[in-house]
């Protein structure tokens, strides 16, 4: 395999950049660029130096916030309501193409940022969640997306692209695939850790501070009719409602990017919630 | 007055309890729980695990957490119950420089004294969080049957985790006065002790101005609740492996929660007939797609399953009388200690035996700890006339021609003390003996343990049985153990002292106590530093709601917009540091931010 250029370090941190466009498959109607920059004016002017307000730091989310789910969104009156405005789409200049990449972008790119499940066709736990978004939310359904082109090119070029694209999980994926056929390819290695990185970086900024008491918000008896594996079980077997997220990372004994991967997963599937 | 906690330092829990109004009261821990779990883990991130949580994932990352410390502390590494031990642990024992113990996680090794200190710390700190103020003292509690060394490392244990020990008593001397026994004259107690890893039966005789002998101490250092649980784990699994064909055990993260769960279980069946164990997606059986594992347990399977191990214990205790040369009919009062005697089937059993109703009333798994309490508070209080007097633990003597071994203080003496006994040489013509100084219970030397040797010279050349040495056993109150042998004839003398050992040089625990200390200081500032980190969040999310308000209300003043600029910068300021980690920026805000908020609030209440 011809040697190729070092995983590009991110220059600005690309969870950040991808909150907006990753998030709106999932969670909110996905806009309309051009419309979304003329909403943005009607939303009452943001004071200057509010805008990165959340970052990495562990912003604890005001009742209003919950429902974002990501303390993304700037709290107060002026963002309530359903539209969940991310602040940086007016300030972040790469926004607007970077909507349009993630549009084109795979069910797998979005899928894989609930969680571990990314098959389009199995009737997975994801689909729990767009029932309920759906009779919400219109734009959010199955055909939205289109399904996974089947891999047939040369992986190390996928996993460039996907890496260009923001896709961090699927290039991950690829390139643990690739160290699994050949465990000392470095430029894999390379990736796949800056993968790991960012995405932990990513996930850690939505869980948001690690010292939020999970519960589980589904009685015992229905929790067996989701559709979880038993690493979701394991997880989901400490949250007590009195344990902390840091604590539970700590005694799962998993790899913290899978632990804070299915957190997410369970959080976004509403089967938990954050106090 | 300063107050004395006192710590039952169990196998697999520890308490914490202090007197409080005249009553000892046991202290819970933050998550509300009154023991904790002796286990201390290591994660894959470095960061360090006390209690609960380390129990929570001890099967998950059983390499690197250590349980059952107490059955290694203060003991050789040679000795059968150490190769025991590394047989049963997945954590790695090595031996120390010294032929002691260590413990090896992720890298780092930890003397057994460290990994019990790190208990101790965490109980310590149970209780300055409670009382709100430090604590220093301590009285802590050993079984009956451990030895100088056990102690002295049970001792290195609480100063490395910044705790002067003022005594350590007797695990069935504590229950015995947690159960008020120290009023009372003349008695004997048999206290029967089944924890979570070790069985203990002990016949105490309590007699007038507290001096509480223990005339019989026997066990199974490898037999308690763990052996329960793991007999519900196999019927559970076994279960499994019929109905789907899946061994459960080949799953850490299914065998950690089956642990928990059969604990659990096995509790909730002392106060019901039945209860449910219920652990949803327990194993996968495909892609996303796991297994649920649902039983009914009855009071009656578990009974059945466990009645070997009831049976166990009961007939230690029946070895343990005849042993004694004890009548069952001589034992007034039958005391239950440990969690595990909350099982009605155990009560039922010991009752039988006894031919008595054990005592009740007080928590079989807090009584060690009070009466730990109670005595530490005794020994401040220079007015109470109930003072625990110190007794040797064991038998100390002397090995002597043919392996024997010749007790001279025998166990339970009342320290000080000093005996001596006469010997003369065993071969003719010789010149030279050699003092083994031994302690324990057995007629074969091999079977005590070495304490300490030296020898005498210079000796007349006469026949075998002719010159006559005179050995000396002396114990200060400190408990400190000189032995002595002279040369009837001649005066010469040659002596020893022999200290108990944990196996840890000065040195050592030296560097321990101060990287405890260092450790403790760093937790103590963490601490501060996540509180101040929480009020500032607080604020700034209360500042940032208020703002848009605020803003509109003073819009129209020049002052007001000067007012929101100022505002906007502390906040600004303030959530840089947050976001930074920088405590001390982090404080330096929290001051303004308080003004601040106080403001906002203000200008809002005034015009709504
Ligand atoms: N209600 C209960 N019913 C049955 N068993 C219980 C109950 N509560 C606690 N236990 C069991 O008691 C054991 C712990 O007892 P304890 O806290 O006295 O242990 P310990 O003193 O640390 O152990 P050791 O005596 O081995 O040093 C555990 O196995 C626990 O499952
Ligand atoms: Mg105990």
């Amino acid at each position: 395999m011809p040697t190729q250029d070092p995983p590009p370090l991110p220059r600005t941190n690309p969870a950040l950049k991808q909150h907006d466009t990753l998030d709106l498959g999932l969670k909110t109607p996905r806009p309309d660029p051009k419309a979304e920059k003329n909403r943005v004016p009607r939303a009452p002017a943001v004071p200057s130096g509010w805008e990165q307000l959340d970052e990495i730091e562990a912003h604890k989310p005001t009742e209003e916030m919950r429902d974002t789910s990501l303390g993304l969104g700037v709290p107060g009156p002026s963002f309530g309501g359903d539209t969940q405005l991310d602040p940086s789409f007016e300030l972040e200049p790469e926004a607007p193409t970077r909507r349009i990449e993630v549009g084109k972008s795979t069910r797998d790119d979005l899928l894989s940022l609930a969680g571990p499940h990314s098959d389009p066709d199995s009737n997975d736990a994801l689909d729990l969640v767009s029932r309920v978004d759906m009779a919400l939310d219109p734009s959010i359904s199955g055909s939205l997306v289109p399904p996974v082109p089947p891999r047939q090119r040369d992986p190390m070029s996928e996993l460039r692209e996907r890496y260009a694209l923001g896709d961090f999980s699927g290039a991950l994926t690829i390139a643990e695939g690739m160290l699994e056929d050949d465990p000392d390819n470095g430029d894999a290695q390379r990736y796949a850790e800056s993968c790991r990185d960012v995405l932990r970086q990513m996930y850690a900024a939505r869980l948001g501070a690690l010292s939020q008491v999970p519960t589980v918000t589904i009685p015992g008896e229905q929790l067996r009719w989701l559709t979880l594996d038993h690493r979701s079980g394991f997880l989901l077997s400490h949250v007590d409602g009195v344990s902390t997220l840091e604590e539970i990372l700590d005694v799962s004994g998993m790899n913290p990017l899978d632990a804070m991967r299915i957190i997410w997963d369970l959080l976004q599937q509403k089967v938990i919630a954050l106090r | 007055m300063e107050r004395v906690i006192g710590i039952d330092l169990g196998t697999t829990n520890s308490c914490v309890a202090v007197l409080e109004n005249g009553a000892p009261a046991v202290i819970p821990n933050r998550g509300g729980y009154k023991t904790t779990p002796s286990m201390v883990a290591i994660t894959e991130a470095g960061k360090k695990l006390v209690g609960h949580i380390a129990k929570r994932q001890a099967i998950t990352n059983a390499e690197n957490t250590v349980f059952a410390a107490k059955r290694l502390i203060g003991r050789k590494f040679s000795s059968p119950q150490v190769k025991n031990a590394i047989a049963t642990s997945a954590y790695r024992i090595v031996e120390g420089p010294h032929g002691d113990v260590r413990i090896s996680l992720r890298n780092k090794t930890y003397g057994v004294a460290e990994i019990s200190a790190m208990i101790l710390q965490e109980m310590k700190v149970i209780a300055e969080d409670y009382l709100g103020a430090p604590v220093s003292k301590a009285v802590i509690t050993v079984p009956a049957y451990f030895n100088d060394n056990q102690r002295q490392a049970t001792k290195d244990a609480g100063a490395i985790a910044g705790l002067d020990v003022i005594r350590i008593i007797n695990e069935p001397t504590a229950a015995a006065l947690a159960y008020g026994f120290g009023k009372d004259l003349e008695r004997t107690v048999a206290v029967y002790d089944l924890g979570g890893g070790t069985f203990d039966i002990s016949v105490l005789e309590i007699g007038a101005h507290g001096v509480f002998r223990v005339i019989a101490t026997a066990g199974d250092t490898f037999l308690g609740g763990e052996d329960f649980d793991a007999r519900v784990i196999d019927w559970l699994v076994e279960g499994f492996q019929q109905e789907h064909n899946i061994d459960l055990r080949q799953d850490r993260m299914a065998l950690q929660r089956l642990k928990d769960a059969a604990e659990k279980a096995k509790c909730e069946l002392s106060a019901t007939r039945e209860t449910e164990i219920n652990l949803p997606f327990i194993i996968s059986s495909g892609r996303n797609e796991a297994l649920h594992l649902q039983r009914v347990i009855s009071r009656e399977v578990l009974d059945s399953l466990c009645s070997d191990l009831v049976e166990r214990t009961v007939d230690i205790c029946r070895q343990t009388l005849q042993d004694a040369q004890l009548g069952k009919e001589e034992i007034e009062d039958v005391v239950l200690v440990g969690g595990m005697t909350r099982m009605p089937r155990i009560i039922e059993q010991v009752a039988e035996f006894f031919g008595r109703e054990p005592c009740k009333g007080v928590h079989p798994d807090e009584v060690v700890a009070l009466g730990a309490a109670i005595q530490g508070a005794a020994l401040m209080d220079q007015k109470t006339e109930m003072v625990l007097l110190d007794v040797t633990p064991h038998t100390l003597g002397i090995m002597t021609f043919g392996s024997n071994f010749r007790g001279l203080i025998p166990q339970n003496t009342t320290v000080p003390t000093s005996r001596s006994e006469i010997f003369t040489t065993s071969r003719d013509n010789q010149t030279a003996v050699k003092i083994l100084v031994m302690q324990g219970e057995h007629d074969k030397a091999e079977e005590n343990e070495l304490l300490g040797e030296f020898v005498l010279t210079g000796l007349r050349k006469a026949a075998k049985g002719q010159v006559e040495i005179e050995v000396t056993f002396e114990i200060n109150a400190d408990g400190i153990v000189s032995v002595s042998a002279k040369d009837m004839e001649t005066g010469q003398k040659q002596a020893i002292q022999v200290t108990a050992s944990s196996g840890l040089t000065k040195d050592e625990l030296h560097n321990m106590i101060e990287a405890a200390q260092g450790e403790m200081l760093e937790r103590r500032a963490s601490e501060e530093d996540e509180a101040s980190k929480q009020e500032a969040q607080r604020l700034i999310a209360e500042i940032e709601r208020l703002f848009p308000q605020v803003e509109q209300i003073v819009a129209s003043s020049d002052f007001g917009r000067d007012a929101t600029e100022k505002a906007r910068g502390i906040l600004q300021r303030a959530r840089d540091a947050v976001a930074r980690g920088d405590a001390a920026g982090i404080k330096e805000h929290l001051e303004a931010l308080g003004r601040t908020a106080r403001m906002f609030r203000g200008v809002v209440q005034k015009t709504s």
